[in-house]
């Protein structure tokens, strides 16, 4: 469905290149849902707007390809992605704590408009109703403004809004942050369902480890703009490889209340990045080459790859 | 139901801003009001007794004498005169109120009336013309230039607009008008030199209107010029902030298209701050208006206020301040009813 | 939260306008330490009273005009220094002569204004006769009787006239009664012969010798003078009165600035903390806040500032106050706007939990998020207040004691210097109105991009 080789995105800021993304390969079929993991300012959000083409001065993305369903979507032409692809094929949920909806229509108006302009052709206030009832919201929020909902309303009646159109590729960038336990499980539960009845593909982007096994197939690990860990679910949970990925596991309290561990240090300054490998002055494990000489991508297994030297 | 509700308790609170703004008005320029009183009573009284001599022959020079000491009593009474301060007070603030105003010194209307309240009714609705019609011009043209500006971030407009305004927010209106008679109607005849109206005034409406156009365009062009730049430049940075905000990206994500995004989303959201701001230039462009006046020879409230101070006329000066302050809540109270109308967040009593 | 302001002025430095701003106002500052030093301190006094400058052209050009084409004559002053003293005898009587002469030398073709003879002596004189000498032949003698000391005789005074009109009779066989003042100067200055009057100018070394007769001896303590008076003067010109228009301008320059920059100041920094208390307390405090505002919006300024300019005269600071009274509800509601986004941030809430009292949170929090804007603030809306400073004086009513570049138009304007195509008088007070604004407008406007909030984009 979508393949991402090679992508480098920069940021050309005050201070100097920021180099949110240096270099990853990125996959997801069709039907699958994939993970993307990592801490904050590991580029996972930046992968996520890269691909939706959102990046924007002083971000540029420097190099490599972006592939969704076959045709490269960097190369074209802003007007034909937007009137093709933009939220007809690849549709967006941004983080909670973001301002998705235009404060000064109703919430009912902005579905109305996407619609619209989308060319829907059924009746659109049906449309609307269906799509609030699935997010589990009542009809009267139609009539209401973003101002007058909670966090995790306008979240769930913005992913409402983003399955308008009935999208094949769904990203959702912390679809679940500063939500509530329940409605984190509704929404884990909506997003799984759609991908059994319809198919979607879906992009999940998260720091949160634990909601990230419950649901995806495979899933990514990003540190320092760079590929850390990549596998299925299981292999990747349950016998992660890279050290960081180990040391964000045991990050994880438990509801059992077991001692939790942390990884010692900070992630690198972006711009002033250490050569060899990115995670060596963190890595429990580190040995002399990873501070000189950066590992490649190495495969460990059928369902596994790892960045490290150990391997 | 909550706008309506929003609108009625606006317009309480500004009733009740407008009696305090009088009065506040009142208290600054109390020893003079008194001064127009009793001059006006003189005048009144004099007038008086010239009718009484022409009319009633039977009367002696003392009958008369008694007869004009009443009526002068009466008046200084009906404004709280010889009577306890809270009553004279809430006499006098009544009177302003309801516009009554006194005689002027020397000024008289066109009719020949020497009320001050005729008087600058005869001169307001030319005020009103010329500055409404700049000030509504004032905020559009810098909407949509600002608008565009912000647009095109880092572009060539939105480089001028902030070098325009920087030179704009300099300029004296009057210095303007100067230069701009000098110019383009001394200099090259192009306009009229002044004034509203050609003399005689032609017949036909048509022309009329041809030429109160033709007069009002230097005072226009003067008013805008002076007052564009820093207005363009508040929206221009207004849209830049909002365009700023999360919405606009996942409006681009939705697929909008640019123009839907700024002209429908960012303008939209945007628009109370704008009115907002737009009130703030109106009150802010009013003194320069009136300087626009004066060096125009618009037969306008501030050319009427500008003679006034020539001939010390000051119960002339002292009308126009009340009624100014009148309009000129009149126009808040108009302003905040319009945000009311396009911020949703008030709509709903939130 | 040093760096910020570190930072700041390191932006503000790089920034071209604010760059340019800044120096601007440096070297406006500088003129206003050489006028606070140069101009006297009794000039409004003088600068009302016209007799203060007699000598001065009316109505003169600036002196470099030559240079846009327009012809102009210089002012050349003329000292009488040395005084000889001979003792003449005519019978019984006894008389004292005093001669003294001096020269200068014409070139420009364009005819004077005026001539102005000011004897200074101590004594009784009876009269003064000035022998006038073009280049190469003697001219014309004018007898002043009567002559008293400090007293200006010029080409208007009907000694002059007199003396003139015979000369001109004599020159072409015209006579004409009712000289002007500027044939007088024509007849003094222009080439002998028939074409006097209508002539070229003469160019060349002009001679005045003046001799004093009288009966008693006579003291000369300061120099005379016989001053030729151009219809250039000085950088700037003349008004109407002879008054220089650039010792106008030096001495409403201070007043400018510090009007413009008193009103500022306290009308931002009073709006700011009404405005930010306002958005910071919320709720019925802010309504009852937000009402004042507009109440104190609605008054009309200008006519304000008439009305009781006319019941009490108003001292400098007096009027400053009174402006930034004025002016504060256009700052408060702009602070107010900006505390309430300040206020959606949660570190707010968290405060408050924490339970540090409110006024603390205000000054710890919010008055650092609204320093910056009320400096740019501060900085753009010196200009407002020199405009209204301004405005006032061309309304007339300014304290009379107060010169300013407002009273120098108003001056112009009633006096119909369009009509006499004295542009100088205009443009000058004008253009310093727009020279004093423009760096606290470019000093402003750098700082409002600097501190306007940045997106960024990460992650």
């Amino acid at each position: 469905m979508i393949d991402v080789h090679e992508l480098r995105v920069y940021f050309d800021s005050a201070r100097g290149l920021v180099k949110a993304l240096d270099g990853v390969d990125f996959h997801v079929g069709r039907g699958e849902i994939v993970g993307v993991a990592g801490e904050s300012g590991c580029g996972k959000t930046t992968l996520a707007l890269a691909i939706s083409r959102l990046i924007s001065s002083p971000g540029k993305i420097m190099g490599g390809k972006i592939e969704f369903e076959g045709r490269d979507i960097i190369e074209m032409d802003e007007d034909e992605f937007r009137k093709s692809y933009r939220w007809k094929k690849i549709a967006m949920v941004f983080q909670g704590s973001m301002n998705g909806f235009t404060p000064v229509f109703t919430i009912g108006s902005q579905i109305d408009e996407v619609l619209m302009i989308h060319g829907y052709h059924g009746n659109r206030v049906d449309r609307i109703a269906e799509l609030l009832g699935m997010v589990e919201l009542e009809p009267g929020i139609a009539r209401r403004f973003p101002h007058e909902l909670s966090g995790g309303q306008k979240q769930r009646a913005f992913l409402a809004m983003a399955l308008a159109i009935d999208p094949p590729f769904l990203i959702a960038d912390e679809p679940t942050t500063a939500l509530d336990v329940l409605t984190q499980s509704s929404i884990i539960n909506l997003l799984k369902t759609l991908r059994k009845k319809k198919q979607i593909s879906i992009m999940l982007v998260t720091h949160d480890l634990a909601l990230l096994s419950e649901i995806v197939d495979r899933v990514y690990v990003l540190y320092a703009g760079k590929l850390a860990e990549v596998g299925t679910s299981d292999a990747v949970f349950e016998r992660p490889k890279h050290p960081y990925t180990k040391g964000l596991i045991a990050s994880v309290p438990t509801i059992t209340g077991k001692s939790i561990s942390g990884i010692s240090g900070f992630m690198p300054d972006l711009v002033n990045l250490p050569p060899g490998c990115k995670f060596a002055p963190r890595c429990p494990n580190v040995m002399t080459i990873c501070k000189n000489e950066e590992p490649r991508v190495q495969r460990i297994s059928e369902e596994q790859k790892a960045a490290c030297w150990l391997y | 139901m909550g706008y309506l509700y929003f609108v009625a308790k606006r317009t309480v609170s500004y009733f009740a801003a407008l009696i305090a703004t009088i009065s506040i008005v009142y208290i600054g320029t109390y020893p003079e009001i008194q001064k127009v009183i009793i001059s006006s009573s003189n005048f009144l009284a004099g007038q008086y007794q010239q009718t009484l001599l022409r009319t009633s022959k039977g009367l002696t020079a003392a009958q008369i004498h008694t007869l004009v000491a009443g009526f002068k009593s009466n008046y200084l009474s009906a404004f709280g005169f010889n009577q306890p301060l809270p009553v004279k007070f809430g006499l006098q603030l009544y009177n302003l109120m309801t516009f009554h105003f006194g005689t002027s010194f020397f000024i008289n209307a066109p009719n020949g009336s020497n009320q001050v309240s005729s008087v600058i009714a005869a001169y307001l609705p030319n005020t009103i013309l010329l500055f409404t019609t700049g000030t509504v011009l004032l905020i559009v043209l810098g909407t949509i230039i600002g608008l565009f500006a912000a647009k095109s971030a880092g572009g060539i407009l939105d480089k001028i607009v902030p070098f325009v305004a920087v030179i704009h927010s300099s300029l004296p209106t009057w210095w303007v008008g100067f230069l701009l008679i000098a110019g383009l109607a001394y200099g090259v005849s192009l306009f009229p030199t002044s004034g509203m109206m050609s003399i005689p005034p032609p017949g036909n409406p048509l022309s009329y209107v041809g030429s109160l156009l033709d007069h009002m365009t230097l005072p226009l062009v003067a008013f805008l010029i002076v007052n564009i730049g820093g207005f363009t430049y508040v929206i221009r940075s207004l849209v830049v902030s909002t365009i700023g905000e999360d919405f606009v990206i996942t409006a681009k994500a939705r697929g909008f298209s640019e123009s839907r995004i700024i002209f429908r989303h960012v303008l939209r959201t945007a628009s109370p701050a704008i009115a907002t701001q737009s009130i703030l230039a109106v009150t802010g462009s009013f003194a320069g208006g009136l300087t626009t006046e004066i060096v125009f020879n618009w037969p306008g409230v501030g050319l009427l206020t500008y003679e006034s101070i020539l001939a010390n006329d000051v119960p002339i000066i002292l009308g126009i301040t009340f009624v100014l302050t009148v309009v000129l809540l009149v126009g808040l109270y108009i302003g905040d009813v319009v945000y009311g109308l396009l911020d949703p967040r008030i709509k709903s009593g939130g | 939260m040093d760096s910020i302001w570190k930072s700041t002025t390191r932006q503000f430095l790089r920034s071209k306008s604010g760059f340019a701003g800044l120096v601007m106002m440096i070297v406006i500052l500088l003129f206003t330490v050489y006028s606070a030093a140069e101009v006297p301190q009794n000039i409004a006094f003088k600068w009302n009273n016209p007799q203060s400058w007699t000598g001065n052209p009316v109505g003169a050009a600036p002196v470099w005009v030559g240079v846009i084409g327009l012809h102009v004559s210089p002012s050349i002053p003329v000292s009488l220094k040395m005084w000889q003293e001979s003792n003449v005898s005519a019978g019984a009587a006894r008389f004292y002569e005093y001669n003294s002469n001096s020269s200068f030398s014409w070139s420009s073709s364009t005819t004077p204004q005026d001539v102005s003879f000011l004897p200074t002596f101590r004594g009784n004189a009876i009269s003064a006769t000035i022998a006038w000498t073009k280049p190469g032949a003697k001219a014309v003698d004018i007898q002043v009787s009567q002559v008293q000391s400090g007293n200006q005789y010029d080409a208007n005074s009907p000694d002059f006239k007199n003396a003139i009109s015979q000369y001109i009779l004599a020159q072409t066989g015209q006579y004409s009664s009712g000289l002007t003042k500027s044939q007088v100067m024509s007849a003094l200055f222009d080439q002998n012969g028939k074409g006097l009057l209508s002539g070229p100018v003469d160019t060349g070394d002009f001679t005045v010798e003046v001799q004093l007769l009288s009966t008693s001896p006579l003291n000369f303590t300061s120099n005379s003078s016989f001053n030729v008076i151009g219809t250039s003067y000085g950088p700037m010109g003349t008004d109407y009165y002879g008054r220089p228009i650039d010792l106008g301008i030096l001495a409403g320059l201070p007043n400018a600035l510090e009007l413009g920059i008193l009103t500022s100041v306290v009308a931002v920094v009073g709006g700011v903390i009404f405005g930010g208390l306002a958005g910071y307390f919320g709720g019925r405090k802010d309504g009852i806040m937000q009402w004042t505002t507009i109440v104190f919006l609605a008054l009309p300024a200008l006519n304000f500032l008439v009305v009781i300019s006319y019941s009490s005269s108003l001292t400098l600071l007096e009027e400053g106050l009174l402006i930034s009274f004025l002016s504060w509800p256009f700052y408060a509601i702009i602070a107010r706007t900006v505390a309430l986004s300040i206020k959606s941030q949660t570190y707010i809430e968290a405060d408050r939990a924490m339970g540090i009292p409110a006024y603390r949170t205000f000054f710890s929090h919010f008055m650092p998020r609204l320093a910056p804007v009320s400096i740019a603030y501060t900085v753009l809306g010196i200009p407002a207040g020199i405009l209204l400073v301004e405005t006032l004086g061309f309304l007339g009513i300014q304290p009379p004691n107060l010169i300013t570049w407002g009273t120098i138009l108003d001056s112009a304007f009633f006096n119909e210097a369009a009509l006499y195509g004295w542009w100088w008088w205009v443009l000058f007070p004008g253009l310093m109105i727009v020279i004093a604004t423009i760096p606290f407008v470019l000093m402003g406007f750098a700082l409002d991009k600097i501190i306007a909030p940045r997106v960024t984009n990460f992650d």
